[in-house]
């Protein structure tokens, strides 16, 4: 569906990406995922036009569209602020391209009266000012209007960034929702890793303009293959390989030097089979109200968290405690 | 002890009572009553109150001709200024033009000169004498000398001469629009100006009305321009009340047509209140994308939009350009309208500043200028002051009177003070302020009061009212707390404002022409006298020499005002 080949993008001397070679499936749900900075606007901002790739060309359908203009991609976009034109109602925002391809008033009726009934948008709401909408409806404006010119991809550029977190829980739901309905062949930029993994197929991992990992959010949350993904996804203990085979007593560990993750998630405090011992002390405590992490400080010197989602199981500072882990679970890097 | 805080307590409220009592009657001595006195002054007939002014108002064809040309040059002027504006703000702001930075500092020329100077900069140009007309007249020798003057020659210099709002504040309004709402057009097909038509200009549309009632109002008191330019065949409103009002027997139709005026700027300012309060479209996005200058891809569009941005540079620029370049050159240079190194010469400056009668008008000016500047601040400081502590109607009704000179051109406030204060009025002790150099201070801080109010009242809102508790807390008074606390943060605004407003009066000529002091000629009226057709070159090197001492003036204002008082502040 797209195809980014060798995609090279600078501002002056500045790298924003590095030859880069992706394939996006038709009907994927695409995230581009990384820290502000890593490139995955400007990524983004070349699939859609406004930015020429320095090198590398774009394919979308087998066709190159590298020098295409914005318009002429067949690429729908829904902005960071959505950027709903203040000075129309809603009916006006979706009817926009519409108008612009000179379609008669009766057809743009009729399709925007579609469109706007699959994204839950009355007809009260159409007659509605820009600026009676709430964060949620503004969102269904913006992908509506989108939409409603048939793209082939949709993109997305942080939709769900200035929202506040109910919100933004209840649109992601929403979002996906939309997607599937659609099947539309979906470029999400993110940087929050949790929007990434619940709603991606494929999750894209950058880093200073460098792809660091390309795979499924089980993927790149359970095997990373760089240290910064390991660190950037998921809440990790962190070990520097070679003093933690001292701490472990384990002799076995597949390499000696480089550094060694375990997700919080590992680390039991309950008995398990085949796993190594440590004992320690509770020397912190994290409420979040639906699980509480703890941190603990082994005999043998080790700073170990764990989140724990069993309430009742509730310590307190100073516990002495029998912490269980797994030799598997350890991720050498 | 008791008896201690009864006599400070007396002490700070008879403070409060002095100020307040000052406030009243200069309100109502200066802002209210001469206004007012205009009213009954324009019905009073030697038979005693009468509205036979109003036919005769009718049956005069000079001001009625007055009046239609006022009406018809402020039309055409809201008109000519908004195409000329919003070009010269997309150009400087919205499109990828080459040398938009230096086209854009051209169009700003109408930020350092304006009024009188401006005018007769052009009128140097374009006038009799001046240098178009000349290489005009030496190509075709039957071509008419006088052909710059008119309504049109009006139309043309107040056009460019007023687009100074569209490049303060339509430009501003353009880059605070959402980028991503000119991509996401752009996405959904449309095309350049399809966006600015259906995108950026209805984002800006209240902006450009409120501009739009300004320009009108602009037209409709225009002075120096018709005066100087406008010849017998386009006399406009404003310059006619002047002259009538030195015909005996013809006081009474000025007084007429400057209420018309007022009246006319009123209902204007009404209207321009409400679509300030009501149309303003406001973002709603919650974050921006910053705004990013659009390509005109369609090539000889592109070549056009670039020809006329130029053309316009050069119509902007060449009245400043050529005034301080015939600043240093010699009459015969000036007489001949020919710029040469040979002609080149600094005695103008030396003849100025050596010949103490031609440097005097400077100084008065500067002498009112800074008069008014200093004393409408702390006037205005007392009543904003005064309106913080105590929220109460006396203190709203001095913030509103405040605002009344706002709604009335400042020829309408001239003549409201030469028709009160000509005679002995107790309010001001049995004074006559006619012939004195205070009622043209008074008048200039009665202008000044709206602005330096509205200003002062913002900055003074942005000063946390945690501070002044916080030094009453710690036993601070009021007076000691204003001193120490609140004045050094308002400080860089008072700062700004004195200077903006002493930079405004200093080449003043429509409140002069009505009220200035026979023996204290300042600079404005010296400037128009040498500005006739009989000028001579050495006259008009005094004129130059003057407007680019005026020009740098102003230029050092504006960077001392944006690119330190005020900057130092938003850090």
């Amino acid at each position: 569906m797209i195809e980014l080949q060798g995609i090279e993008i600078t501002y002056d001397d500045f790298i924003a990406m590095n030859e880069l070679n992706i394939t996006i499936n038709e009907g994927e749900f695409f995230t581009l995922l990384g820290p502000s900075g890593c490139g995955k606007t400007s990524l983004l901002r070349t699939i859609t036009g406004f930015v020429s790739p320095s090198k590398g060309r774009i394919i979308i359908d087998g066709k190159d569209v590298t020098d295409e203009s914005v318009e002429k991609r067949g690429v729908g976009i829904v902005f960071q602020s959505y950027a709903i034109f203040p000075t129309m109602n809603v009916f006006e925002n979706i009817a926009f391209g519409l108008r612009v391809k000179r379609l008669s008033k009766k057809a743009i009726k009729e399709k925007v009266l579609e469109i706007a009934q699959m994204v839950d948008l009355s007809e009260e709401h159409l007659q509605r000012n820009a600026s009676e909408l709430s964060g949620g409806q503004q969102q269904r404006v913006a992908i509506a209007r989108a939409l409603v010119l048939q793209p082939k991809i949709l993109c997305l550029d942080e939709p769900l960034s200035n929202l506040d977190a109910k919100l933004r829980n209840q649109l992601r739901v929403e979002l996906k929702r939309l997607q599937k309905q659609f099947g539309i062949t979906t470029v999400y930029v993110t940087h929050d890793q949790e929007e990434a993994l619940t709603m991606s197929d494929k999750i894209a991992v950058f880093n200073n303009g460098k792809l660091e990992q390309l795979g499924t959010p089980n993927d790149v949350f359970n095997n990373p293959t760089s240290d910064f993904v390991a660190t950037f996804i998921g809440d990790s203990n962190v070990f520097e390989t070679k003093e933690l085979a001292t701490f472990l007593n384990a002799k076995n560990l597949s390499r000696p030097s480089g550094k060694s993750y375990l997700r919080l998630n590992h680390v039991h405090t309950k008995p398990i089979k085949e796993a190594i011992e440590l004992e320690g002390v509770v020397t912190n405590v994290e409420y979040f109200g639906l699980y509480s992490k703890y941190t603990f400080k082994t005999v043998s010197g080790l700073t170990l968290r764990n989140v724990e989602v069993d309430l009742s199981n509730q310590m307190n500072i100073g516990d002495n405690v029998t912490l269980y882990l797994k030799q598997r679970d350890f991720i050498h890097l | 002890m008791k008896q201690l805080i009864n006599v400070k307590q007396w002490k700070k409220n008879s403070m409060r009572l002095l100020i307040g009592a000052f406030l009243l009657w200069f309100v109502i001595a200066f802002l209210i009553y001469p206004n007012f006195n205009i009213i009954l002054a324009s019905f009073r007939t030697e038979s005693g109150f009468s509205f036979t002014i109003v036919r005769k108002l009718f049956e005069s064809p000079i001001a009625m001709d007055g009046l239609k040309n006022s009406f018809i040059l402020a039309i055409s002027l809201a008109i000519t200024t908004n195409i000329v504006g919003i070009f010269i703000v997309l150009v400087s702001e919205y499109f990828e033009i080459k040398g938009a930075k230096l086209l854009k500092i051209g169009y700003m020329t109408t930020f350092i000169y304006g009024g009188i100077i401006l005018v007769s900069g052009y009128s140097m140009i374009y006038g009799e004498n001046g240098i178009v007309t000349k290489t005009l007249a030496s190509f075709f020798p039957n071509f008419n000398v006088q052909w710059f003057g008119g309504f049109w020659a009006v139309l043309f210099v107040m056009t460019v001469s007023t687009t100074t709002s569209h490049m303060m504040f339509l430009g501003n309004a353009i880059k605070s629009i959402d980028n991503y709402t000119i991509e996401a057009a752009k996405n959904m097909g449309a095309s350049s100006f399809y966006i600015i038509r259906r995108i950026v200009l209805p984002v800006v549309l209240p902006t450009i009305f409120a501009i739009t009632i300004l320009q009108f109002l602009g037209g409709l008191s225009a002075f120096a321009a018709p005066l100087i330019i406008g010849g017998k065949d386009f006399q406009t409103i404003a310059p006619l009340i002047l002259e009538l009002n030195k015909i005996p027997g013809s006081q009474g139709l000025a007084l007429m047509l400057s209420l018309v005026l007022g009246l006319t700027t009123i209902l204007l300012l009404i209207l321009f209140t409400k679509l300030e309060k009501g149309g303003t479209f406001f973002s709603i996005s919650k974050t921006k994308a910053v705004y990013v200058k659009q390509k005109i891809n369609h090539k000889s569009l592109h070549i056009f939009v670039h020809a006329i941005a130029y053309l316009l540079f050069i119509i902007y620029v060449m009245p400043v350009v050529l005034i301080i370049a015939f600043s240093f050159t010699n009459s015969a240079a000036i007489h001949e309208v020919k710029l040469s190194f040979s002609a080149f010469t600094l005695d103008n400056y030396l003849t100025v500043f050596h010949d103490i009668e031609k440097i005097t008008p400077f100084f008065n000016s500067a002498n009112f200028s800074i008069q008014a500047a200093i004393a409408v601040t702390i006037i205005v400081l007392l009543g904003v002051g005064i309106r913080r502590k105590h929220d109460n109607l006396f203190t709203q009704f001095i913030e509103y009177a405040f605002l009344i000179p706002w709604m009335l051109p400042s020829t309408l406030i001239a003549i409201g003070f030469l028709t009160t204060y000509d005679e002995p009025k107790l309010i001001i002790g049995n004074k006559v302020l006619i012939g004195t150099t205070e009622i043209l201070v008074l008048a200039y801080i009665i202008i000044l009061i709206p602005i330096t109010s509205r200003l002062l009242r913002a900055s003074y809102q942005s000063v946390d009212q945690d501070y002044e508790r916080a030094a009453k807390s710690l036993g601070a008074s009021s007076f000691y707390t204003f001193r120490r606390i609140v004045l050094p943060m308002l400080l860089p605004t008072v700062l700004a404002l004195i200077v903006l407003n002493f930079n405004s009066l200093l080449s003043d000529y429509n409140i002069a022409a009505f009220l200035s002091h026979p023996l204290k000629e300042p600079l404005g009226l010296l400037i128009r006298r040498y500005t006739s057709v009989e000028a001579t070159g050495d006259t008009q090197a005094l004129i130059y020499v003057f407007s680019t001492i005026l020009m740098a003036i102003a230029a050092i204002t504006v960077s001392i005002v944006y690119g330190w008082l005020l900057k130092e502040k938003k850090k």
